[in-house]
């Protein structure tokens, strides 16, 4: 059982007319692992869970939850799978008890309503009030609540802290854990790059409807390029210097200068020892700047 | 999953149909059985045109308490009520996906083709609510007034309407379900109904649209029939073998589809451009 994939994709595609979606899109997320998917506004990462859960359907390719397919056998899926969806409605005139109690009342397995309630004190959420009063921020704390109903083993959740304050968001990115904790997977859009980071075990970066990166989080970063900033006693050395590959000079000041450096620093170190150096200062490239690299100047494979 | 979850919920969304269907079915009627005497005496003695009596049907004429309810309310009842069933079947889907809805309803562990049938449950008893809630306002009626259609043919009378609201409902699913917008699903369902009326009704007088007039659901809602004792079950029965296979063809359209999501209709262009994929594609299928 535990080599079942619990979501994997082949090929998977969707095109509306002449425009491409989705691009045959191939990717595996193991039981258990909490996966961000990333991608600027329209990359297709609504469209790829909305694919999942049959309520579009591929014009290629095929996709698979915990082995079941999706276009197939969509309700053995959906039996197995919560979703939250990147805009939520909600019935405006049902209140939060009965919002839960209808969607608990459409689960096949029964549903523990202790245990949600309990999650929604934890979310401090107000059931006794209609969807229709409550603000965005307690709507999609609702939405939460609706997705964790009945421990499901796969929740597919779009943009799930959106119009969450921080304070709420860390409370969902822990329950969050907590489920992964009990064997859940935790499929996940995004583009709130600091969930991402504090949540994520790996990462799948889409961009116009191509999967241009698929890594862990923590190689991701490593792999990632730093900025060095280096001061000199005298005069900077001159640029010809540092014609190294994967050095990049971005500012030049009479004693100071600043690289990119993608990669291992160790040549830029060998460059600089015949010179002295007062002070040599490296900064991480943020998650932020590594995806908008990705988004910006990598094509999509 | 607990049992039928959607269709107490499509209920409860209907309840509009149901309440002020209801008041007004039960008004109406209340009305019309406590006006019959004034009306009998004025009418009695008149000749009426032909295409007055024609509202009568087998009840003879307007001035019979069964030509009087038949011309009268079950003929403006009816023609009412179907315009709330076709609002409350477009709700059923097209209403959901306009709100945005849908898609959470949809992807819960539900088939699509169950999420028709039950919803179609919910609002077919609401649609019954709102008809016979009529009853009660005939018998309260006819206590102060001597109007002398017996109980039970005032029953089969709307038990032979009832099928009318639910093919109507049934029709508004189908296009609800088929079309792109829920706006264009309600001006399709009411121009259909009203094009039957008329051809009902002008197919009444006009000999070359008496057969024509077979194809549209109201020929077989004969309520005057029924309350002159001549309840034909297989004329209800045609109704709702109808509705049923318009279900069917609502939940077969709702298989094939995308649901659009976030409030947000499909458009046309893509709409059109999804029929034509379905229809080439060999991996989208029912």
């Amino acid at each position: 059982m535990t080599n079942i994939a619990a979501i994997e994709m082949r090929g998977l595609t969707r095109a509306f007319g002449a425009v491409v979606a989705l691009d045959h899109l191939d990717l595996r997320v193991e039981q258990g692992e909490i996966f961000g998917f990333l991608g600027p506004n329209g990359a297709g990462k609504s469209t790829t869970i909305r694919l999942l859960l049959d309520l579009v359907r591929p014009t290629d390719g095929s996709a698979s939850i915990l082995g079941f397919d999706c276009r197939r056998e969509t309700i053995e899926v959906r039996r197995r799978t919560s979703y939250l969806p990147g805009d939520l409605r909600l019935y405006p005139g049902l209140n939060g008890h009965q919002t839960i109690e209808l969607f608990a009342g459409l689960r096949h397995d029964a549903v523990d309503l202790t245990r949600a309630y309990r999650i929604a004190q934890e979310l401090e959420l107000d059931l006794s009030k209609k969807a229709s009063a409550l603000s965005k921020g307690n709507r999609q704390k609702l939405g939460v609540l609706i997705a964790l109903l009945g421990e499901p083993a796969v929740m597919l959740l779009d943009e799930p802290t959106s119009g969450l304050d921080p304070l709420v968001q860390r409370v969902v990115w822990e329950l969050l854990r907590r489920e992964a904790n009990r064997g859940a997977t935790v499929f996940f859009s995004s583009h709130v790059m600091s969930e991402v980071e504090v949540t994520c075990e790996r990462v799948g970066i889409l961009r116009q409807g191509r999967l241009v990166a698929v890594e862990p989080v923590a190689a991701l970063k490593g792999r990632s390029g730093r900025h060095v900033e280096v001061s000199f006693a005298g005069h900077a050395p001159p640029p010809e210097v540092f014609a190294l590959p994967g050095l990049l000079e971005l500012r030049r000041e009479a004693s100071t200068l600043e690289f990119e450096v993608a990669g291992e620093i160790d040549p830029l170190l060998k460059a600089l020892s015949p010179f002295h150096v007062l002070d040599l200062r490296t900064e991480q490239a943020t998650l932020d700047e590594i995806l908008l690299h990705y988004y910006e100047k990598a094509q999509p494979r | 999953m607990k049992r039928f979850v959607v269709a107490r919920k499509a209920f409860r969304d209907a309840r509009v149909t149901a309440i002020g269907g209801g008041i007004l079915s039960f008004s109406l009627a209340l009305m019309y059985v406590l006006l019959f005497p004034s009306i009998q005496e004025s009418f009695e003695e008149l000749e009426l045109p032909e295409y007055m009596e024609s509202f009568s049907g087998a009840a003879g004429s307007y001035s019979t308490p069964e030509g009087y309810l038949a011309t009268e309310f079950f003929t403006a009842v009816p023609i009412t009520l179907v315009i709330f069933a076709i609002v409350a079947g477009t709700a059923a889907t097209a209403g959901e996906e306009s709100a945005g809805t849908l898609e959470l309803l949809l992807a819960q562990p539900i088939r699509r083709r169950r999420v028709i049938i039950e919803k179609a449950g919910g609002i077919g008893a609401a649609v019954s609510v709102a008809l016979l809630a009529g009853l009660p306002g005939i018998y309260l009626g006819q206590v102060f007034v001597d109007l002398d259609v017996g109980p039970l043919r005032t029953l089969a009378a709307m038990m032979t309407t009832l099928p009318l609201l639910f093919v109507f409902a049934a029709l508004a699913m189908v296009l609800g379900a088929s079309l792109p917008t829920r706006a264009l699903a309600v001006a399709g369902a009411t121009a259909l109904a009203v094009i039957a009326y008329v051809v009902h009704t002008v197919g009444a007088l006009v000999d070359s649209l008496s057969e024509v007039r077979k194809l549209t659901p109201f020929y077989w809602s004969d309520a005057s029939r029924a309350l002159v004792g001549d309840f034909e079950v297989w004329r209800s029965v045609v109704l709702l073998t109808v509705s049923v296979a318009l279900v069917g063809l609502a939940a077969w359209a709702f298989e094939r589809r995308d649901v659009a999501g976030g409030g947000r209709e499909i458009r046309w262009r893509r709409w059109l451009r999804f029929r034509r994929t379905v229809s080439n594609g060999p991996t989208i299928g029912a």
